[in-house]
This record gives structure tokens, C-alpha cells and sequence, in this order.
């Protein structure tokens, strides 16, 4: 049986073409704290390095294609939550598990078993599950048999490699598979901080029997999640690291049908890497309220009508909106797979957004003004350094995102190789930040709304408020095209009236046509924390930005479920008594 | 890369070991049972919601459908499991939790929304998340109840639809209702809640594993305990009200290492007990950790055996294991389900399917499934329960007798030849379908022979035969402790020799030679072990052995596997099979890693 949180069932997952950033999901990813010694005991790094060492002199020595790379990554995750639904505990998840991930590299770093082919993403990397204790004769014993694995998988995947009618035409000799980095020595601490969940049960219990109050909340809940994770990495070129951080978020969720069918949702979330910084208790039934009030509203709601005209994205629809439509799209790997839209690969000192904008990845950044931003780490998932990457200056594109997979012009990594345990590394986005030089105050932009709907000759505008996360799809099969998925919309009237509500609306649109139409920004910066999808797994990211006007965007109804809300009314305690 | 983190025992009423002595059920509507059952809705929250909502469901009405039946089962549970590997524990896991299960069904008796490939199927929104909340909150557990039932009367009203067209245009053999009624039983147990000792048993865990430490050609070695325990309920409208202590605990051990030529050979053994406290001591759970580790080591060394046909003696608990496989899943019959025309769904036919009134054993051989019985000659069985997951009392059944099929597992679900449920279902499987299992099972001889007398015999059938050896069988691999790459192997075999169904290997198979000589042979498997070569039994040891394991639906019970068990016990004589075929197996086998393993200390 798995435990998900209500958010999670919403994760839209299209097979690896198709990337998702979710506020929700992972707001829970089950796991326990217990008060052992910690990953960051050296022990692990001593006892993987002997087998590292000797796994790869063995290999090295009597192997035939002898490895000349191999890395240890392991990565302990203690998680739990605690979530409560209608003034009860609805369920308690605790876990902790050390993952091992090894990576063998055959060949040389000109060529070797990781070379991509055509659409191909392999996993060739082998995983095992480590004891949580610090003797080293189960970890050598784990370890030797997950090399061993990895070894015969590299092997394989090396000699289809050099077969390959690709590889033997020498279309792509020119960018290696492997670049060439400074390996970096590194212990931080990750503390183990102050924090009782058993505390907030009964907190989370009050906030949560407000939906009580609530008519037509099918599901509710409140939860808080949390997760330490302590990252160990460890390579034949010398890598000695150990990282890690802390996540706490709550999360307040509702969802009910409407009479014609519709499901409707509405979610809250609060982020932080210390439970200090969680918010107090009123800020909570705030969003509480929130949550409920707007549920209600949506309920009532018409729904809405495909469109196509001016709207205001709020800065954090705007932060999913950049990190589907372009986020993804500039991740380094993608500029070298052929079965790769390919956007902006050609696009490298080329405007790519208006001259105003400039976008920043930024992991090393922990906080943004009061908030906590998710995506931050100190050394990704390949050992390699964080660093701030000015991506878009003034309009004009200048990098990528980069793993130590190399392209063309780009041979280095910028330290964004990321991935969930169990996933092999490739390119992914971090602390995304949109940065505007035309700024005016929110009371301004929504003028300006009114005035471009008056130019355009529209009955409304749309104030899109909040999102719950989006996809889109790179490949070339596919359509290069982008959803984001609002949960509150409103459109704005021209003549004064007051806005209105409507529900199932999702955002559609092409790239480049998108960002050509971006009008102004506010001069507030919103964060949108959350967790993104694709081939390599799950990583914590966040997007931040103004709120944006845009002088054209569309809209398209959902694809709606149209079965019936419940039969009986729901429970009332007086009944049967 | 994936562990199972939850673990649901699976008994509407497990066992009430260490509790309160159960009383007999109540019959449904007589004063007492009324009173009982009134009695704890006032002082149970749980029970409470599920009475209440129950009752308000009789009330879904849409189109016209309404409720005839509507059942609700709810497994309030905690777990515990640790492992460990080498002396190193692994992060233990625990969780509460509270599955819920409700079942409508719409239609009448004889044609019902069940039996379908669309009976556990709804197109629409899902609210509910299968789980009540953990408090006891009345008015939490009942909004969340409502909206599991909501959704199992959808489904039921969707599924019927569906069915009733896939029948129109299809004439059926097989002429059977869809549901048997079953007279309504209350069994309300009090039930205390069983402490877990987690750091002793941590700390077992971590002992017994690091006994690996002495055999380091042995590469891969685990121990791992799970406890599951807590309270089942199932009320049915039809008057079923049941609440009894479910609970189980098991230690499960693997071993492996690959020979020089490539094969892995492999050991391991599961001890389930329904009470923690009856759990064997240290002594005897290092004593069976030991066995394994020296299987393990004898098997490396032992040749591989060659191609036989002739006589074998199962002797020991490779008897009890034999029949717990092989009897154990045919004994319940899967019936067909009602599918879309021209999709023909491949069900496993049970081979006793139309066998009523057959000779399935020698005539001097009986077969006995007894659920009531707690222990057999002073040791704990694993294969107890008061009620089934429908809440139907199951009694002793004789499913053998003189060598003859008499009487098949059922559930409430109508099979051939059978009129009622005995209170077998234990299992839930797909398209909502339960399965019926064997709880107890005695294997009686009214025949028997010494185990010298038994090894005579086989060396004169042998000589009679003019071959060079016999074989005698001491372990099989049920419940498989073998890798899922193993058991891959093992269902392509079944394919392709035709068996259908995989067949366990034996791990322990010895040559016996004229003179009385043995020798371990490794790499032997079966090339079919049907129940028809049961009906060549020669002979029967005069010792029982006992044979206690966990059944969890997956192909040969494979250790781990599924996250609903239940035990099981066999007891059984050893027996001697008048003629059996085994031959080792060709597959292609991985090479040695090239690097040798890490030597043990620091």
C-alpha cells in the first residue's frame, strides 16, 4: 500500500518526453528520523574509497574494457510526515534509507559507454540499498557487487556504443562524453535540527478541522513533510564530498466536485529548511481559510471558455511558466540529442527573450527575501561545485545548464547535474529567478491589462493567481509545446465590473511565440517552491518571479472527468443517534 | 530497487493468542448477537463509523441499482521490520495504518457486478485514498468510509452495466450465480495490542546475520524480521460482525553465491509464528541461520546432477512443503470471469476443476484442513483464523478421504460441484476476486512405514529398476528464497515444459546409491510436479513433520513478495513417489564478478 499525499495523485508523468514541475508532489516522501550516527560519519567516505579503489585497480588491471571512471554516490534520506484531515490524524509515515548509486565509465572520456544515441537515455549505472550502520563489511560487500553490476552494464552498453552506425559515421566525434573537471574535497555538516513531530499533530489537527466548516470538501487535509538528506560522493578521480540539507513544508490541500462534474483542487504550500522558519500557526489557518474560501468560490464557478488575449501571470504562475517553457528547454543534454526539439541550440548569444528580462539559475541562493527557495544544493550530483549561471542577460541567451555531459562550445559543467537516487545524472534546473528591468507596481500592471484588453478590442482579460504546476514535452516527436496548469483564475473586465472566478483553464502555448509577447513585469518577486519530474527523477527546484503581462496567451478547458459528486450527503453526526 | 514497506496480514480474524479466550461467534439477530454487537458500536469509534456508514449506504440508489449486499473490512495495523546483513543493520521500518476495503454489490444473488474483468474497475474521480484516518474520530472515520463506499457502489453499478453487455450474445457452460449467502456471525473479540520488542529483535537480527561472517565465499546473506498485528473488523450487512486480534511474525533468512561455473546457488527459510511470544529461542533460530550457511556452502561444492526418471522419497518437512504447493493453490478454484467477447482472459485452471468424486491420493491417504486448531502435538500452527475475509466461520473440512477428492476451498464466490463457502477466502486477488487457501492442512497415512523401512523400499525399487541410484528430496525452495531472476528462470521452465504453473526446485536433493551411500547433487528441477503423480504415492513415512509458511498469492510464495499474507501449516509423513522426472537446468549463467569480494574485517 503507498501512502500519497492528495497532491501527489495529481502528478501528470508522461513518459520521458515530458517534464513536470509539481507544487505538490513529494510533499510527504516517507521516511525516520532515528538517533543513529549520521552518513556524515567518515567511516562511509573510508570504507568506499578502500572498495573504490580496490574495485577499480581489480577492474583495471584484469577487466577487458577496463573502467577509467568509476564514482560512489550515496545518499541517506531520512523523511516523514504527519497529516491530518477533518480534526483527526489521517496518517504518520516515517522512513530512512541510505541509497548507493555506482557509475562506471568505459572506454575514455572521448568516447565511452554514456555516449548518447539517438533517443536512447539509458540507465547504466547500479543501484543497491546500504545498511544504515557504519561497519564496512556489508557496504564493501554492497559495494562490490554494485560495481560489479555496473561494470557489466557499462561493458555492454560500450560495445553496442561502438557498433553503433552513429558513432562509426562520426556525425558527433567532436564533443567528448565525459568532461574534464577538478575533483573538490569537501565535508559539511548537515544538522540534525530540533523537531517533534508529535508537536504538530495536534497543531495540524485544529488547523485541519476548519474544512469542517467547509460545504461541498470532499478531501482535505493538512501535513507537514520533512526530509534530512545527506549526500556522499566519492570518484576514482579523487572526489571526497559529503553535503546534504534539511526540508520541511506544509502543505494544505483541498478538493471537491462540481455539479457538472468537474474536480476541483486547491493547494497551499510553505517551505523551509529549518522547522524554525515554518510559519506561526494563524498564517497556516490563513491559508487554510484560503484554501477553503477559494474552493468554495471554484465551485460556484463558471467554467471557463477557451481565449486567446492579454492576462497577468502572478509571479509565481509566472516562475512555472519560465520553468516549463524555457527552463527545460535550455538544459544542457538537450542540445545534443538529435531527437531533441532543439529550441534555443543555436540560439547562444541570440535574443531569446525580451531585452528587459534576465534569467538566473542560482543553487547556491538559500533564501529569496523571507523565503526559503528549494532548489539550492552545494555540490550537484556529479561532485561538481554549485554556482550561480547567469543564463538570459538582457534578452540574450548565453549558456546552458550543464552536467558534465559536454556540447558543442560548452565543454565544462556549471554544476547542474542532478538526480533522485536511483536515476542516472543528466542535466536539470535548480533556483530559477527571472530578473526585470521594466518593472512597474501590481496596481499598475493590472492597468495596463485593462488598457491592452481595451487595444484588443476583448470582453476580458485573465489574472491567472495560482498554479499547481505544468508539463511539457522537448522531444521533436512530440509537439514543442507547454501547459501549465492554474488552479485559480480570474477574468478581468475593461468596464469596471468586478472579477470573476473560473475554473478548468489550462495554459497552452508554443515557446518562442510566449516570450515575445511579455509586455512588463511587476516589481515583486514571487517563489514557487516545488519538486520536478523528468529522466532523472525527482529534484527539489524552485522558480521566482515578477508577475508578468503578456499581450496574448491561450487558454483550452481541461480534459474533465463528468462522473457524479457522492450519492448520500456526507455524514452528519446527529444522524442514526 | 524496491522494498516493500508495509505489510498486511491477511485475516478477517487471526489469531487471539495471548487475548481474552475468544467466545463461540453469535448467530446475526439473536438477542445475544444484537446485544453484543450493540455493546461495542458504543464503546468501538471504528466499529461505530463502519455500522453507521454501512447502514446509511443500503440507501445508494441511482437508476435503479441498489444495494443487495455491502461489505466493509478494515485491518487497523501496525508493522514492524528490520534486517540486517553481515552484523549491519539496514533502517528499520514501522507504520501504522489503516486499510479499509468496502464491497457493494448490485444485481441479485445470481447475477451480480462481481466475477467480471470490470468488477474492480471505476472511470470517475477517486476521493477516497483507501486508508481511514488513524485517529478514533467518528465523524473523520465515517466521512472518509462514505466516500470509500460511494466509490464501491459506483463501481458496482458501473461494472454490472458492463458485464450484462459482455453476456448478451455469449452462451456460457458454466450456469453459476455470482454469490452464495452465508448465514450473518458475530465474533467481537477485545483486543489488546501486542507490544513489539523492536530493539531486541534489532539486535537478534543484527546477531544471526553477522553469523555469515564465518562463511565468506557466501556473497549475498540477509535476516530480516517483520511483525505485523492489530485488530481485523468485517461487517456485512447481511449481520457479519467481526473483531479479533490479527497477528504475525516471521524471520525470513536468504543465502547465495555462485559456483565457478556460474550458477547461483542459493538457500533460505521463513519461521512464521502467529504469536511473537511462541517465536523460537536464540539457540534454535541460530541453529536454522547456520543451516542455511552451510546449505549454502554444501551445495558450492556439490556436482551438478544429470537427467532422472525414477523413484523419490520426499523425506522430512520437503513432504509438508510439497503438498503446501502443490495442493495448497489447486485445492481453491479460480473460476472464470466474465470477459469481453473475443478477449479471452488466461486464468490458472485449477486441476482439481470438476475432479469431485475422483482419486486424487493413494486409497489409504487422507487430507484434513482444520483453521480451528491453534497447535499440533504442543507446537504453535501458523494457519489458525476465526473468520475469513468475509467474515465466514470456517470448521475442519475433509477434502480427501481414502484417496478421493470430497470437497473443495471456497469462498463466497459459487464454484462447481460446491453448494457454500467454507471459510476459506484469505486472499484478495485482482479484478476483486478473493482466493480460497489452504489454512492447516494434515496430510494422514493410514499406511506407514519406518523412515529405514521407507529408504529400503527406494533402494529396492531401484534395484528392481536396474538403476544405478535413487534420489532422495530433504528441502525444497517453497516458499522460494530464490532471487526474482531465479524465479524468472523457474516460470520460463514451467512454460516451456508445458506444466503451466512454475514448480519449486529442491535444494537439498541427495543420489542414494545401493549401498546406502548419499550424495548432494545440485541444479535439479522437476519437469512437472502436477497433482497427478500424487495418485502414484508408494508409501508414507510414520513420523509427521510440520511445515509452517507464509502464502501471499505470488508464484511459488516467493519469499517477501506481495503485501497481504497469510501462514500457513502442513503436516505431513514423508513420502516415496513411485516415479518423478528431473533434469538440470541448461540456462545461460552469468560469469564471475572479476574482482574478488572485499575480505570481512576492519
Amino acid at each position: 500500500m503507498c501512502e500519497c499525499y492528495p497532491g501527489f495523485v495529481r502528478q501528470i508523468w508522461l513518459f520521458f518526453a515530458t517534464f513536470s514541475l509539481l507544487g505538490q508532489a513529494g510533499a510527504v516522501l516517507a521516511a525516520a528520523p532515528a538517533p543513529t550516527k549520521s552518513a556524515s560519519d567518515p567511516p562511509l567516505i573510508d570504507t568506499l574509497v578502500r572498495e573504490l579503489d580496490r574495485n577499480f585497480q581489480g577492474l583495471r588491471s584484469k577487466a577487458d574494457p577496463p573502467p577509467y571512471y568509476i564514482s560512489y554516490s550515496v545518499a541517506e534520506e531520512e523523511s516523514g510526515g504527519v497529516s491530518a484531515t477533518l480534526g483527526a490524524v489521517e496518517s504518520r509515515a516515517n522512513s530512512r534509507r541510505r541509497t548507493l548509486d555506482c557509475s562506471v565509465r568505459v572506454g575514455s572520456p572521448a568516447l565511452d559507454n554514456y555516449h548518447l544515441l539517438e533517443g536512447d537515455r539509458p540507465r547504466v549505472s547500479a543501484s543497491a540499498y546500504l545498511p544504515v550502520e557504519d561497519r564496512p563489511d556489508a557496504i564493501a560487500r554492497l559495494a562490490w557487487i554494485t560495481t560489479d553490476g555496473a561494470w557489466r552494464n557499462a561493458a555492454q552498453r560500450y560495445l553496442r556504443v561502438k557498433g553503433s552506425a552513429q558513432v562509426q559515421a562520426r556525425q558527433d566525434a567532436k564533443v567528448p562524453d565525459y568532461s574534464q573537471e577538478k575533483a573538490v574535497t569537501a565535508i559539511e555538516t548537515v544538522p540534525r535540527l530540533r523537531f517533534n513531530p508529535e508537536e504538530w499533530a495536534p497543531r495540524l489537527k485544529r488547523l485541519s478541522n476548519e474544512f469542517n466548516q467547509i460545504a461541498g470538501v470532499l478531501n482535505s487535509s493538512v501535513g507537514l513533510g520533512w526530509r534530512r538528506e545527506v549526500r556522499t560522493f566519492v570518484s576514482t578521480e579523487g572526489a571526497r564530498i559529503q553535503h546534504g540539507r534539511n526540508f520541511y513544508r506544509i502543505t494544505v490541500s483541498a478538493s471537491a466536485k462540481a455539479y457538472d462534474g468537474n474536480d476541483i483542487y486547491t493547494t497551499e504550500s510553505f517551505e523551509a529548511e529549518d522547522p524554525s522558519r515554518l510559519p506561526k500557526d494563524e498564517v497556516i489557518a490563513a491559508a487554510v481559510r484560503k484554501v477553503g474560501g477559494d474552493l468554495v468560490k471554484l465551485l460556484r464557478a463558471q467554467a471557463a471558455q477557451p481565449y486567446v488575449g492579454p492576462a497577468i501571470l502572478s509571479g509565481r504562475a509566472s516562475g512555472v511558466f519560465f520553468h516549463e517553457i524555457f527552463g527545460h528547454r535550455i538544459e544542457g543534454h538537450r542540445q545534443r540529442d538529435e531527437t531533441e526539439g532543439q529550441t534555443f541550440t543555436t540560439s547562444v548569444n541570440k535574443p531569446v527573450l525580451p531585452e528587459f528580462l534576465s534569467v538566473l539559475f542560482d543553487p547556491t541562493r538559500k533564501t529569496l527575501g523571507k523565503i526559503d527557495l528549494n532548489g539550492w544544493y552545494s555540490y550537484d550530483d556529479q561532485g561538481i561545485p554549485a554556482r550561480p549561471v547567469p543564463l538570459v542577460q538582457n534578452g540574450i541567451l548565453k549558456t546552458f545548464l550543464m552536467s558534465r555531459t559536454p556540447i558543442d562550445g560548452f565543454p565544462n559543467s556549471n554544476g547542474h547535474g542532478r538526480a533522485q537516487p536511483g536515476y542516472e545524472v543528466v542535466s536539470r534546473q535548480s533556483n530559477l529567478i527571472v530578473e526585470s528591468k521594466k518593472q512597474v507596481t501590481d496596481a499598475e500592471l493590472r492597468q495596463m491589462l485593462i488598457e491592452e484588453v481595451k487595444k484588443q478590442n476583448k470582453p476580458y482579460g485573465l489574472f491567472f493567481e495560482q498554479v499547481t504546476g505544468g508539463y511539457t514535452t522537448t522531444r521533436r516527436q512530440g509537439l514543442q509545446a507547454f501547459t501549465v496548469i492554474p488552479l485559480v483564475v480570474y477574468r478581468v473586465f475593461a468596464d469596471g465590473r468586478a472579477d470573476e472566478l473560473v475554473r478548468g483553464a489550462d495554459i497552452v502555448g508554443t515557446p518562442l511565440a510566449s516570450f515575445s509577447r511579455i509586455l512588463a513585469t511587476s516589481d515583486r518577486l514571487e517563489v514557487f517552491n516545488g519538486f520536478c519530474g523528468a529522466e532523472s527523477g525527482s529534484v527539489p527546484v524552485s522558480a521566482s518571479s515578477p508577475a508578468i503581462l503578456v499581450s496574448e496567451i491561450e487558454i483550452q478547458r481541461k480534459p474533465e472527468s463528468k462522473d457524479l459528486g457522492p450519492i448520500l450527503p456526507r455524514p452528519r453526526m446527529e444522524e442514526l443517534r | 530497487m524496491t522494498r516493500k514497506q508495509f505489510l498486511l496480514i491477511g485475516m478477517a480474524g487471526g489469531v487471539a493468542l495471548g487475548q481474552q479466550k475468544p467466545a463461540q461467534p453469535l448467530d446475526a439477530g439473536s438477542p445475544a448477537g444484537s446485544a453484543r454487537l450493540k455493546a461495542v458500536i458504543d464503546s468501538d469509534p471504528l466499529l461505530r463509523a463502519m455500522y453507521e456508514e454501512l447502514t446509511r449506504a443500503k440507501a445508494l440508489r441511482t437508476l435503479g441499482q441498489e444495494p443487495y449486499y455491502i461489505e466493509v473490512t478494515v485491518d487497523d495495523a501496525e508493522t514492524f521490520g528490520v534486517s540486517a546483513m553481515l552484523g549491519s543493520a539496514f533502517a528499520p521500518n514501522r507504520a501504522r495504518l489503516r486499510p479499509v476495503r468496502a464491497l457493494i454489490r448490485v444485481g441479485t444473488p445470481q447475477f451480480d457486478n462481481t466475477n467480471s474483468i470490470f468488477s474492480d474497475y471505476y472511470s470517475g474521480s477517486r476521493f477516497d485514498s483507501g486508508a481511514l484516518p488513524l485517529d478514533n474520530d467518528v465523524a473523520a472515520l465515517r466521512h472518509a468510509l462514505w466516500l470509500s463506499l460511494d466509490r464501491a457502489y459506483k463501481t458496482a453499478s458501473e461494472a454490472i452495466g458492463r458485464k450484462q453487455a459482455a453476456v448478451r450474445g455469449v452462451t456460457s457452460n458454466e450456469n453459476l450465480a455470482d454469490f452464495w449467502p452465508s448465514p450473518g456471525k458475530v465474533q467481537l473479540d477485545d483486543v489488546r495490542a501486542t507490544r513489539i520488542d523492536e530493539e531486541g529483535w534489532k539486535a537478534r537480527v543484527k546477531a544471526l546475520s553477522g553469523l555469515f561472517l564465518s562463511y565468506p565465499e557466501i556473497t549475498s546473506s540477509n535476516v530480516e524480521y517483520q511483525f505485523s498485528g492489530g485488530t481485523s473488523y468485517v461487517l456485512t450487512s447481511d449481520g457479519s460482525a467481526v473483531r479479533v486480534a490479527d497477528q504475525i511474525a516471521m524471520l525470513t533468512v536468504r543465502a547465495s553465491r555462485q559456483t565457478p561455473d556460474g550458477t547461483v546457488v542459493y538457500d533460505g527459510l521463513c519461521q512464521a509464528s502467529l504469536d511473537p511470544a511462541q517465536f523460537p529461542d536464540d539457540a534454535a533460530l541460530r541453529q536454522s541461520v547456520e543451516g542455511v550457511a552451510k546449505n549454502v556452502s554444501a551445495l558450492a561444492g556439490a556436482p551438478v546432477g544429470e537427467s532422472y526418471t525414477g523413484p523419490v522419497l520426499f523425506a522430512g518437512a520437503a513432504s509438508a512443503q510439497v503438498f503446501g504447493e502443490v495442493f495448497g493453490s489447486h485445492l481453491g478454484v479460480v473460476r472464470r470471469l466474465v470477459s469481453e467477447p473475443g478477449r479471452n482472459m488466461p486464468m490458472p485452471a485449477s486441476e482439481f476443476d470438476g475432479r469431485i468424486g475422483s482419486r486424487v491420493l493413494p486409497d489409504w491417504m487422507d487430507l484434513v484442513d482444520d483453521p480451528t486448531l491453534t497447535e499440533y502435538n504442543k507446537r504453535p500452527l501458523a494457519g489458525h483464523y476465526h473468520a475469513d475475509l468475509e467474515g465466514v466461520f470456517p470448521a475442519p473440512l475433509t477434502l480427501v478421504e481414502k484417496g478421493v477428492l470430497k470437497a473443495l476451498l471456497t469462498t463466497r464466490q459459487p464454484v462447481k460441484e460446491m453448494t457454500a463457502s467454507n471459510g476459506r477466502a484469505r486472499l484478495y486477488s485482482g479484478f476483486g476476486v478473493k482466493l480460497a487457501r489452504i489454512s492447516n492442512l494434515f496430510v494422514r497415512a493410514a499406511k506407514a512405514e519406518s523412515d529405514a523401512q521407507l529408504k529400503t523400499r527406494l533402494l529396492d525399487m531401484i534395484k528392481q529398476q536396474g538403476k544405478p541410484y535413487g534420489l532422495i528430496v530433504r528441502k525444497m525452495d517453497f516458499p522460494s528464497a530464490g532471487a526474482v531472476e531465479e524465479l524468472r528462470r523457474i516460470v520460463a521452465r514451467g512454460g516451456r515444459s508445458g506444466g503451466g504453473r512454475p514448480v519449486s526446485t529442491p535444494v537439498l536433493a541427495y543420489k542414494i546409491f545401493p549401498d546406502g551411500r548419499e550424495e548432494l547433487v545440485r541444479g535439479m528441477n522437476f519437469r512437472s510436479l502436477s497433482t497427478r503423480v500424487f495418485r502414484d504415492i508408494v508409501a508414507a513415512g510414520d513420523q509427521e513433520h510440520q511445515f509452517n509458511f507464509i502464502e501471499n498469492g505470488a508464484p511459488l510464495a516467493l519469499m517477501g513478495a506481495g503485501n497481504f499474507i497469510v501462514g500457513c501449516s502442513v503436516v505431513a509423513p514423508s513420502v516415496l513417489f513411485e516415479e518423478l522426472e528431473l533434469e538440470p537446468g541448461n540456462e545461460d549463467r552469468p560469469k564471475p564478478p572479476v574482482v574478488p569480494p572485499p575480505p570481512f574485517g576492519e
